[in-house]
This record gives C-alpha cells, structure tokens and sequence, in this order.
C-alpha cells in the first residue's frame, strides 16, 4: 500500500466508495468497514484515534488498517512522539509570586455591581437620550398646554355661560370690574376663557410664542385680577373632562426619574471603576 | 516500522500518568474530586472578601497560567505580567465565578490576555521572541518520578528545544491548543470551554498542529535524526 489515496477521508463510514466491499456479502457497516480497511488514515483520524476520540466503529476500522498498514503505523508513531514530547515539555517555575498585595483586599475588593461596569458607555446613551426626551417633552408640553386650554375652557363655558364668553370675545377686552361680575355668576371657567383666547390668538399671531407670551398679554390686557382669577381655571382644567396637561407633567415627571436614576447610576460606576486597579481593565 | 498493537489504542492524554502530576497533581480518581472542592471552597471565600482565600488560589495555580503564559508570548517578561494581570482581573471578577472548574477559568483569563497582547505585539513588531529560548531555566522534576536512560533524556531534552521553537512559529491558535492539551494536559471540552471555540475547532487545531509540528521536527535537519529516533519503539 504505497500511494496514499484519499487523505481527507479519514475514516468516516460516510465516504465509502461506491463500489468498496462489492466482493463481499456482508451488508451496511460491515461492507463499508471492508471497503475502509485499504483506505490510508489521514491526520485527523490519526490525531483523534491517539487521543481515543473516534467512536467504537470508527476506532475498530483505523485498527483493523492499522495493524495491516505499515505506512499509517509510522505516521501514527511519528504522530505518537511528537505528542509524547510535548507532553514531556519541561514547565517552568515562576521567578516571583503572584498573590496580591493587602492593598488589593480594600482596593480591588470584589463589588457586585462591578458586573454593571461595562454598561457605563451603554448607560451614556441612554441617559443623553432620556435628557433629549425630557428637553422634548417639556417644549411640548409648553407649546400645547397653551393650544389645549382653550378648547377645553371653551367647551366649559359654552355650556355655562355662552352668552357671556361670546360678548366678551367680541369686545377683545376685559376690565378688572367685568371678572368679579363674571364670578359672582357661579363660572369660573368663563372668567378665564377670555384669557385663554387672548393666548389663543397671541400663539395664532407668533406661533412659536411660547406661553410666557400669552401671559404677558394676558397680564397687560388685564388687571392685576385677571391672571389670580385665570389659574384656579386652569388648574381646575383637567377635573372638567381633560387630563392632557396631567399626562404631559406625567412624562415629565417619569422621564426625570428614569433621568436621575441613570445619572446616579453612572456616577456610582465611574465611583467603582475609579477605585478598582486600573491593570483590572485588561 | 512497527509500533504499539493497534488493537489496544494509546492512552488518552488526559489519562496519562505525566500529563496527570503536571496539571492535577496526583493521578488518583478521588483527588481532582477534591481538588476541585478545595478551589470551590477558596473561591467561596474570595466572593466574601478574603483575600488570602484568593491567594490560596492565585499558589495553587499561578504555575499553570504562567507557563500558559510563557508559551504563548515567548517572552518572560511579558508572562509574569501577563500572569500578574490575570490574578487582578481573578480577583476583582471573582463574583462572577458560577461554579466551574478554577483553573480553565483562570487560564480563559490568561489566554484572552495573552491574545490582547499579541495582537499588539502583532501590530507593532519591534522584535520577534519567537527563536529565543526561554530566559528561565525549565523544570524537568515533573517526570523526575520516572527512570529514564540519561541518553534519552538528552535526546529528549535536544528537541524539546526544537520543539519549543516550532511551537513558537505555529498560528496563535494551533499553539493554544497544542499547549492545553498536549502540553497541560487537558481534554478537549476543556480546551473548548477556555479558548470559547467549538469542540469540532479544538479537534480541528490540534490535529493540524501536531501535523505541522511533526513535519517541521521532520524538516529540520538539526533534528530529523534524533526525532526519528526517539519515535523508534525500543527493542527490548
């Protein structure tokens, strides 16, 4: 058996030739085994049947070629003491210990938050998004709390007093003696709706007008009444039907939670990272 | 050329009385059992805090993960520190420790280190360690237990220098495998589980790292002849 056929093979029943073990009768495996036994073992098959890697049938037919292929046998024996000499390999002793110092029992101290330590670049991010966020909906909340208060003291007062809000829109002004009349008749949401279109149409003249706009029109247009009279209205807005306004400030309210907790958290990794060794990171 | 009866397979590495002292110590059934209890209850103590429970560990293995180390950076150097790092690293992530054996753990540690370093040494090639001897004296005690003819330790001793340097020129990855299994010793799944790769890749690896280990001992016309030699079965 000089030529090496079929070094890839291995012995793997699966690359048995077509017509391996023809001459023979036995069947499945048994034919392929025969077919096997003139095929040369390649490296991996050598390497694993060292190591008693192969399955029983495997191991069985790189046996049965082996003990009648001389070739196989050198490779395996050559293969044999290259593994015996790296396994005799000498080890070699350290020159110098390598316990850790007591410094290490205070700074190097074990933390279980230390797992958290390489979310800080994640914790980055989405502490700058939920600030971004926050920024979002606190405008937002400022652009349309002012574009919300008027329909829904509209819808109010067209119920309490139409007649009342329809003179007063008309006239565009209020004075200081008209608002206690208008309180004395039981509407409060009527007293603040002619404020409320007064911002109306401030942010309808400058629509990026934030709300300080609308109140100081309010506040030059009226007296010094008007704006005390105006926000119990408002606040008294959200029991009239609407809860818009409460869901923005909601938001707001989670977003600099979830803010704060990131920004604490981050402070307590940059902490922990800080204390630790630095050769640690490696 | 004939060698051992095919019929009766050699001993897998892992069993091998010489490979058993260099890792675990001794070869007894019951002692890596308790071995292994030794590191869990060490380990258990080091998630408390105490240090010298870690330090226990850090004796007990600190050979084994720098001569990992050694071998795989080729530079004395550079292993301790290497070695040094890995222990720091133990240490401060010491809680994230799950129940596994000690010393592959460590030595993930170690070998992740080592490629750390490599790939920069690789990206900035000021010298090539790679024909340097060690700059430590070896250790031949540990097969100091068996009787060995002074000729074929001499024999042996020539081309473990041969060999080292052949080791040094195979890929990174083909000598962390010849290093865990052949040379320390541990099976297949064990080497899986430190180096992170499929067991079908660590069967892959060494095999073709013995293969070209052989060849290059064959190759060497320094060596080929003694090679040849030591791989001829004794005639008594």
């Amino acid at each position: 058996m000089d030529e090496r056929q079929d070094q890839e093979s291995g012995v793997s029943p699966n690359n048995a030739p077509a017509d391996g073990g023809a001459g023979h009768s036995e069947r499945g495996p048994s034919r392929r085994r025969s077919a096997h036994l003139d095929q040369h073992l390649d490296t991996d098959a050598l390497s694993a049947y060292l190591d008693d890697r192969l399955d029983e049938p495997e191991r069985t037919l790189a046996a049965s070629h082996l003990a009648r292929c001389e070739a196989c046998q050198g490779d395996l024996a050559e293969l044999q003491a290259t593994v015996a000499l790296l396994s005799g390999l000498p080890q070699y002793r350290p020159r110098r210990s390598f316990e850790l110092g007591p410094a290490y029992a205070s700074r190097g101290q074990p933390s279980r938050f230390s797992r958290f330590l390489p979310l800080i670049p994640a914790l980055r991010v989405a502490a700058a998004v939920v600030a971004l966020l926050l920024v979002g909906v606190t405008a937002a909340d400022i652009r349309f709390a002012d574009d919300t208060r008027p329909p829904a003291q509209q819808a109010v007062s067209r119920s309490t007093a139409p007649s009342t809000s329809e003179t007063e829109a008309t006239e565009g002004r209020q004075t200081s003696e008209d608002l206690p009349a208008a309180d004395d008749a039981g509407s409060s949401a009527g007293v603040a709706e002619p404020a409320g279109e007064q911002a109306d149409r401030a942010l309808q003249a400058v629509p990026a007008a934030p709300a300080t706009v609308a109140a100081s029109n309010r506040t030059a247009d009226t007296s010094l009444a008007a704006p005390a009279e105006a926000d119990p209205a408002t606040d008294r807005a959200p029991s009239t039907g609407s809860n818009r306004p409460s869901a923005w400030r909601l938001a707001e309210v989670g977003l600099a939670l979830v803010l704060l907790w990131l920004l604490v958290g981050l402070v307590g990794l940059q902490r922990l990272r800080g204390t630790s060794d630095p050769r640690a990171g490696a | 050329m004939v060698v051992d009866p095919p019929s009766d397979p050699p001993l897998p590495l892992a069993a091998r009385p010489e490979a058993a002292a260099q890792v675990d110590g001794p070869n007894d059934a019951a002692a890596p059992d308790a071995e292994a209890m030794l590191d869990l209850r060490l380990v258990r103590g080091a998630q408390q805090g105490e240090l010298a429970s870690f330090n226990s560990l850090v004796r007990r293995h600190e050979q084994a993960v720098f001569n990992v180390c050694l071998r795989l950076l080729r530079d004395a150097h550079a292993a301790e520190d290497a070695t040094q790092e890995t222990f720091v690293k133990g240490w401060t992530a010491i809680h994230t420790f799950r129940g596994e054996l000690v010393r592959p753990w460590l030595l993930r540690i170690a070998t992740n280190r080592c490629y750390d370093l490599l790939r920069a040494r690789h990206r900035r090639p000021a010298r090539s360690l790679d024909a340097e001897p060690f700059e430590i004296e070896p250790d031949w005690t540990s097969q100091a237990g068996q009787e060995e003819h002074p000729e074929s330790f001499a024999v042996r001793a020539e081309l473990a220098l041969h060999l080292e340097r052949a080791l040094a020129a195979l890929p990174d990855d083909q000598r962390l495998a010849a290093i865990l299994i052949d040379v320390q010793g541990y099976g297949y799944e064990e080497t899986a589980a430190i180096t992170g790769a499929a067991l079908g890749t660590v069967k892959s690896r060494i095999s073709r790292a013995r293969a070209r280990l052989r060849q290059m001992l064959r190759d060497d016309p320094a060596c080929a002849e003694l090679f040849e030699r030591f791989g001829r079965p004794t005639e008594d």
